[in-house]
């Protein structure tokens, strides 16, 4: 396994239950090292067109936070993963409870991407102990509010860097691999857990790029995408990026 | 006009109205709110800027809005009604109030581009004829199933200038319009200023969409004083997202005045049907705010119903929720057909036709009128004209 991590997300049940768990499986396979699963909710603000399609799809054939649960249960045991989704879903369950069930179903912590930190210091005593909550930097992200959010990522959570000003899947511009670099040389200061950056990284070339400047690439509207042509396609755009990562450092 | 001193009830510092409120966006958003919390905060004190709102106010948006006595109404209710008169406001609706004062807002926050979400396509006017007076760019997200429903609206948006885009996704009215708008404000954060049209959203717009609308009530409270010598026993007003009934509401809220909330009901009491979010939803997060919700028990927001475009929405403001908590407003919902033969009833008896929205309040205070004696005086808020929904009554007609 390279030092490089690559985090791929799943939307739970799509495109459907048996591919999911498969997709999930190919993942292992070609070294992800950490999955992040969606349980998808109706209004996805931060999502762009794939993974709102994916939600949709999934959320029509019947996907819920118990089957959620239940299909990360299935997975394997040395596959760590992540619980993704808005706070809706978790709220209507009690925080409480609902991240206590999400631990048992073998989830190391939840990305809740329309919560920011002054939101999260309120729900972080709901939180089971190992259970981590992952702190979102973006590149608007203003430096005292950095160093209170940096404070967050405390057991094993790591902090996920917005790439981009803009929503999942979109076109990342020229610029941004320099904003990274500088925003993730801030975070280092003020904390050691690791820095992964996600939104737009859609190729083997980006996952290179964008893995040089931080600890490891989030990737999802494109493997989605990917694996809605098939499992083949799916395999390949996930074994280009680990090779280029691994050539990495 | 000026804008109203230091809220008694809140926001508090978070943004929360006792446990309803807050800030659930994502982080890329939130230097944005902040920027904005202070800017405000500025304006606030600007003696400049509320110079400019009052000159906006009264020359280009109408007001003072008159507040007239209902004889033949009243005669028929058995009490005394007035009703404040925001369907003489310019574009037909209250929704003015609120758009000019963040249309000035963000030119002194240095914004030139305006984004906002519509659903009937009143606050997609009103934001359009604001931006077109003050030289802005203007985009609007307004669901496709809207778009379809409201062919005229989306002409006047584009006679005045606006882009309109059609949102396709969800259920395509106006929460998944309100998603796009967010979309669109995490992509162009720099430069957009996101004008939201209710009560809704983050912290601090259910603040400043208050502040910009009270002026309903400020005026209403001057006036019956003037007429009456004494304040009203109660007040009516619709709620959706509840900008026009927190506008009249936050005057007298100090005062012993009862306030009453009427919420559609749409056609029957089972979830997809009405979009009462007070009277049957449960405590939720959605579009940035923790409020009253319809939602479907896995955490997905429930498909909502109403006659009333501008009432279908599954969410509610979240001084409402408060409101409702302390018991200070009272909430209830009358169905489409109850609205509609409170909008006959207005028509034929005063020669105002209310918006359908407002027809809520109207079937609201006509629900309750046995409750009041003859010297009892009542204000029912018209928040808009019907204008805009006489064509789709033609069409039902032939």
């Amino acid at each position: 396994m390279g030092a490089k991590k690559l985090i791929l997300y799943l939307t739970a049940g799509y495109p459907d239950g048996s591919r999911f768990a498969r997709a999930a499986s190919v993942a292992a396979d070609e070294g992800v090292d950490i999955l992040e699963i969606g349980l998808p909710f109706s209004d996805p603000v931060a999502d762009g067109p794939v993974i709102q399609a994916a939600s949709a799809v999934a959320i029509r054939s019947g996907v819920t936070f118990e089957r959620t649960l239940a299909m990360s249960a299935r997975l394997p045991q040395s596959l760590p993963r992540v619980l993704m989704t808005y706070a809706n879903p978790i709220f209507v369950r009690g925080w409480s409870r609902a991240f206590s069930l999400a631990r048992s179903a073998g989830f190391s912590g939840a990305i809740l991407p329309d919560i920011p930190v002054e939101e999260l210091a309120s729900i972080e005593p709901f939180r089971p102990p190992g259970f981590y909550l992952v702190p979102f930097v973006a590149p608007t992200t203003s430096p005292d509010r950095l160093s209170r959010i940096c404070r967050t990522a405390r057991d094993g959570a790591f902090i996920y860097l917005v790439s981009l000003r803009g929503i999942t899947g979109a076109r990342i511009g020229d610029t941004v691999a320099e904003e990274v670099t500088a925003v993730t040389r801030r975070i280092r200061r003020l904390t050691h857990a690791p820095v992964y950056v996600g939104f737009g990284i859609r190729t083997a070339a980006d996952a290179e790029k964008f893995g040089r400047c931080a600890d490891g690439v989030i990737v999802g509207s494109s493997a989605l995408a990917a694996l809605g042509r098939g499992l083949a396609p799916f395999a390949r755009l996930i074994r280009q990026m680990r090779r280029k990562l691994d050539r990495l450092d | 006009m000026n804008l109203p001193a230091r809220p008694s009830g809140g926001p508090d510092r978070r943004g929360y109205f006792g446990p309803f409120g807050g800030r659930f966006i994502p982080e890329t958003l939130m230097t944005a709110l902040l920027d904005l919390e202070s800017g405000y905060e500025r304006i606030r004190k600007d003696r400049s800027f509320h110079a400019d709102l009052r000159n906006l106010l009264t020359g280009f948006a109408g007001r003072p809005t008159p507040l007239y006595r209902a004889d033949r109404l009243s005669s028929a209710a058995g009490c005394r009604v007035y009703l404040k008169r925001e369907d003489l406001c310019h574009t037909g609706a209250h929704k003015i109030n609120n758009c000019v004062g963040q249309a000035l807002l963000a030119v002194r926050l240095g914004k030139r581009r305006i984004i906002a979400e519509t659903g009937a396509g009143q606050h997609g006017v009103a934001t359009a004829t604001i931006a077109a007076k003050l030289g802005l760019s203007c985009t609007i997200y307004m669901g496709a199933e809207d778009v379809r429903r409201q062919a005229t609206n989306v002409f006047r948006m584009k006679l005045l200038g606006a882009t309109v885009v059609e949102v396709h996704s969800g259920s395509k009215t106006l929460k998944d319009a309100m998603n796009e708008a967010l979309r669109d404000w995490v992509t162009n954060v720099e430069n957009t200023y996101y004008l939201i049209g209710s009560v809704a959203g983050p912290h601090p717009y259910p603040m400043i969409v208050r502040d910009f609308q009270s002026v309903i009530g400020f005026e209403a409270r001057r006036q019956v004083l003037r007429e009456e010598g004494r304040l009203p026993r109660s007040i009516y007003a619709c709620v959706g997202g509840g900008s026009n009934a927190i506008g009249i509401f936050y005057a007298f809220i100090p005062a012993r005045t009862e306030l009453i909330g009427v919420e559609a009901g749409g056609t029957g009491t089972s979830l997809g049907r009405h979009s009462a979010s007070l009277s049957r939803g449960k405590p939720g997060i959605l579009h940035g705010m923790q409020t009253f919700l319809l939602s479907v028990p896995t955490g997905n927001v429930a498909a909502v119903h109403s006659i009333a475009a501008g009432l279908d929405y599954p969410g509610v403001g979240p001084e409402h929720a408060y409101l409702k908590k302390m018991r200070r407003a009272r909430y209830f919902s009358v169905t489409d057909r109850e609205a509609l033969a409170a909008f006959h009833h207005l028509t034929r008896l005063e020669g105002i036709p209310p918006a359908f929205e407002s027809a809520h309040a109207v079937a609201g205070f006509w629900k309750e009128r046995r409750r009041y004696r003859k010297s009892d005086l009542v204000i029912v808020n018209i928040s808009g004209r019907g204008d805009k929904d006489i064509p789709r009554l033609f069409e039902n007609g032939r």
